[in-house]
C-alpha cells in the first residue's frame, strides 16, 4: 500500500494533528477522534494521487471525515475495536483548569445538533469560508449561512457561554 | 453580543480548550486499515460472487417450469412486487379513491402507478403471465340517462416491470382491441401465449361469451351457450388458463332454470374446456368438482376456484359460517387433496379476493372473520400479512 508515495506521508504529519483537533470538536473523544482521522485518511489513500490533483486536498479530506462521522453517528453500535497500544496517555503537570474546560466546550457543542456542531466547528475553528464549508457537507451556500446563524443564536443564549467568557477574563 | 463577537468568543475557547492530542495518527496505523478494508473487500466480492451464482442457479432450474408437487404454500421467496387494483384506503380518505399501484412484496412500498395507455379509459382487470408480465383491461363508457354504465369499448395492454419495480413497456396485445364491448374475466396463460375473457356487449344484458384469443397472433376462439345438461344455467364464470393455454377452467355457479322438471341446483361447479383455443359450446366441457364435493352445500360457499398452471388440480377458496380457507381439489376425483389455509373466523366471514401467481405456488388472499379480515400472502399454511395493513384492496395480482 504505497500510493501517493511520500505526499501522502507528507501531508499526514503536516495536517494530521489539526484535522485530529477538529474531529475531537466533532466527536468531543480523542480516542474517537484519532479513529475518525485514521479512518478518513485510510479511505482517501488509495485514491491520494487523483485527489491531490484537485486544488485543495485537504477540504476532500475533511469531507470524507465529516460524512464518515456522519455514518458512525447514524450506527447503533460504536464501532469500537480493540486496540494494541492505549489512545491516552497521562498527561503531566495539573490539568485541571484544562479539563474543565474542555468538558464545558464539548458541553457546549453537545446542545447543537450534528449539522450544526459540524458547520461551527469548521468555520470558526478551522476557518474555511462559507463556500468551502458548503463543499465539505455537500449543500448550498445559503443553508450554511442559516444553519451557522442557528447555531451562533442558540450558543449566545446558553449561559455557559457567558460563564466561559468570564473566566476567560479572570 | 453580537454573531461576530459570539464566533470570536468560540474561536478563543476552541483553541484553549483543544490543545494537543495525547497521541498523533501513524502511518503505519492507516496502513493496516487500508489492508483490512482491501481484505474485507475482496471477501465481500467473492461472497456476492458466489451467492449470485447460487441464485442464478436456482433461477435456471426454476425456469424448467412448475410441477404438481409445488402447487402452492411451497416455502420461498414470492414475486417481489404485486399488482394492487382500486385500493380503497379507509383510513386516509372516507370516500372512495381508486389507486392502482405497483407495491413490493415485502415493504409494502409503491413502486410504481399503473396507467391505462389508451387516452380517456380506466384499469379495469389484470391477470399476470411469467414473468410478471401483467396484462391488463382499459374500458372506455359513461352512464345512461337510468345510471346504467355503458362501456364504449374496451383493450388489452400488457406491461412488464423493471428490477426497482417500475412498470414498462406498455404495449396493445394482439386481438386485444374489442370495440363496443365489455370485458371481464380475464386471465392469461403462465407462458404469454394466450389469453381468455368473457366478452359482453357494451349495455347490461345478454349474449355475453368465452373468447380464447392467440396473444402472438390475435386468433380468437368462442365458448358460447350457458345451458348445462338438466337444465342448469351456467352463471358468469372465473376463468384460468394452463400453463401452455391447452385447457382452459371455467367457474361458476350452476342454477336450475326448470324445477318442475326435477333439475336441483348443483351450486359451484368448475369445468375444463380443451382444446382451449378450438371453442364451442360450454356444455361440453369436462366437469371437475361441484360444490357438495369440497365445502358442505348448507352453508359453505366455493368464492373462487383457478386451474393449477399443470392442469392437474384446482385452487379454490371456500368459506362457510365457522372458518375461510383455500383447498386443492384434484382435477381427476374432484375430491380435496390438501388444505393449504383454513382460518376459523366463528360466526360469519368476510371475504374479498384469492388470487395465483403464474407458477400456481404463491397465493394471495383477503379474508377473515367480518370485522378483522386479513390480506397477504400464503407461506407453508400460514398467512404473512401485507403491508401496509391499513389498506384495504380491491384485488391483488403477482
Amino acid at each position: 500500500v504505497d500510493a501517493g508515495g511520500s505526499g501522502f506521508a507528507d501531508f499526514v504529519a503536516a495536517r494530521g494533528a489539526a484535522l485530529q483537533r477538529t474531529a475531537w470538536l466533532l466527536t468531543g473523544d480523542w480516542g474517537m477522534a484519532q479513529d475518525l482521522v485514521q479512518s478518513s485518511l485510510a479511505r482517501v489513500w488509495p485514491r491520494w494521487e487523483r485527489i491531490t490533483r484537485r486544488d485543495d486536498p485537504e477540504i476532500y479530506v475533511r469531507q470524507v471525515m465529516v460524512n464518515t462521522w456522519s455514518t458512525w453517528r447514524r450506527r447503533r453500535w460504536t464501532g469500537e475495536h480493540a486496540s494494541r497500544d492505549p489512545l491516552d496517555s497521562p498527561a503531566p503537570g495539573d490539568i485541571a483548569t484544562e479539563v474543565t474546560l474542555r468538558l464545558a466546550v464539548r458541553q457546549l457543542l453537545a446542545t447543537l445538533t450534528d449539522r450544526q456542531r459540524t458547520i461551527v466547528v469548521l468555520r470558526i475553528f478551522d476557518d474555511l469560508s462559507e463556500a468551502q464549508v458548503a463543499q465539505v457537507l455537500g449543500c448550498a451556500v445559503g443553508t450554511v449561512k442559516s444553519t451557522m446563524s442557528q447555531a451562533l443564536t442558540k450558543l449566545r443564549d446558553d449561559p455557559r457561554l457567558a460563564e466561559l467568557a468570564e473566566r476567560e477574563i479572570r | 453580543m453580537t454573531e461576530e463577537e459570539v464566533e470570536m468568543q468560540l474561536n478563543r475557547l476552541f483553541h484553549a480548550a483543544v490543545g494537543d492530542p495525547p497521541g498523533y495518527v501513524s502511518l503505519s496505523a492507516i496502513r493496516r486499515l487500508v489492508v483490512v478494508r482491501r481484505i474485507v473487500m475482496s471477501v465481500t466480492v467473492t461472497v456476492a460472487i458466489v451467492l449470485a451464482g447460487c441464485v442464478g442457479l436456482a433461477v435456471s432450474a426454476d425456469a424448467t417450469g412448475p410441477t404438481p408437487a409445488s402447487v402452492s404454500g411451497q416455502a420461498g421467496a414470492p414475486p417481489r412486487y404485486y399488482f394492487e387494483e382500486g385500493t380503497i384506503n379507509i383510513k386516509a380518505s372516507p370516500g372512495f379513491r381508486q389507486q392502482n399501484v405497483i407495491r413490493a412484496t415485502a415493504t409494502g412500498a409503491v413502486t410504481g402507478t399503473v396507467r391505462c395507455p389508451w387516452p380517456h379509459s380506466n384499469v379495469g382487470e389484470s391477470a399476470v403471465a411469467a414473468p410478471q408480465t401483467f396484462y391488463l383491461t382499459c374500458f372506455r363508457g359513461h352512464r345512461d340517462a337510468a345510471q346504467n354504465f355503458v362501456t364504449t369499448g374496451t383493450r388489452i395492454y400488457k406491461f412488464t416491470l423493471t428490477g426497482a419495480g417500475r412498470p414498462v413497456g406498455y404495449s396493445l396485445v394482439p386481438g386485444g382491441v374489442f370495440p363496443g364491448e365489455s370485458v371481464g374475466s380475464l386471465t392469461v396463460a403462465a407462458s404469454g401465449s394466450d389469453f381468455a375473457a368473457i366478452v359482453g356487449p357494451g349495455r347490461p344484458g345478454t349474449g355475453s361469451k368465452i373468447l380464447v384469443v392467440n396473444a402472438r397472433t390475435g386468433a380468437r376462439a368462442a365458448w358460447r351457450g350457458d345451458m348445462l345438461p338438466g337444465g342448469v344455467r351456467f352463471g358468469t364464470p372465473e376463468l384460468s388458463l394452463t400453463a401452455s393455454g391447452r385447457e382452459l377452467g371455467a367457474f361458476g355457479r350452476g342454477k336450475c332454470v326448470k324445477k318442475d322438471q326435477g333439475c336441483r341446483s348443483p351450486g359451484e361447479e368448475m369445468l375444463v374446456l380443451s382444446p382451449a383455443l378450438k371453442g364451442g359450446q360450454i356444455a361440453s366441457g369436462r366437469k371437475i368438482f361441484v360444490q357438495s364435493q369440497v365445502v358442505n352445500p348448507l352453508d359453505g360457499f366455493i368464492n373462487d376456484a383457478f386451474l393449477t398452471p399443470d392442469g392437474t388440480a384446482a385452487i379454490a377458496g371456500v368459506a362457510d359460517s365457522a372458518f375461510v380457507g383455500i383447498v386443492q381439489v384434484s382435477a381427476s376425483t374432484g375430491k380435496t387433496v390438501r388444505v393449504l389455509y383454513r382460518r376459523n373466523t366463528g360466526n360469519g366471514f368476510s371475504y374479498r379476493f384469492l388470487s395465483v401467481d403464474p407458477t400456481g405456488k404463491y397465493l394471495l388472499f383477503d379474508a377473515g372473520p367480518p370485522r378483522g379480515p386479513v390480506n397477504g400472502w400464503i407461506n407453508n399454511g400460514t398467512l404473512i400479512r401485507l403491508k401496509p395493513q391499513d389498506d384495504s384492496a380491491g384485488s391483488e395480482a403477482w
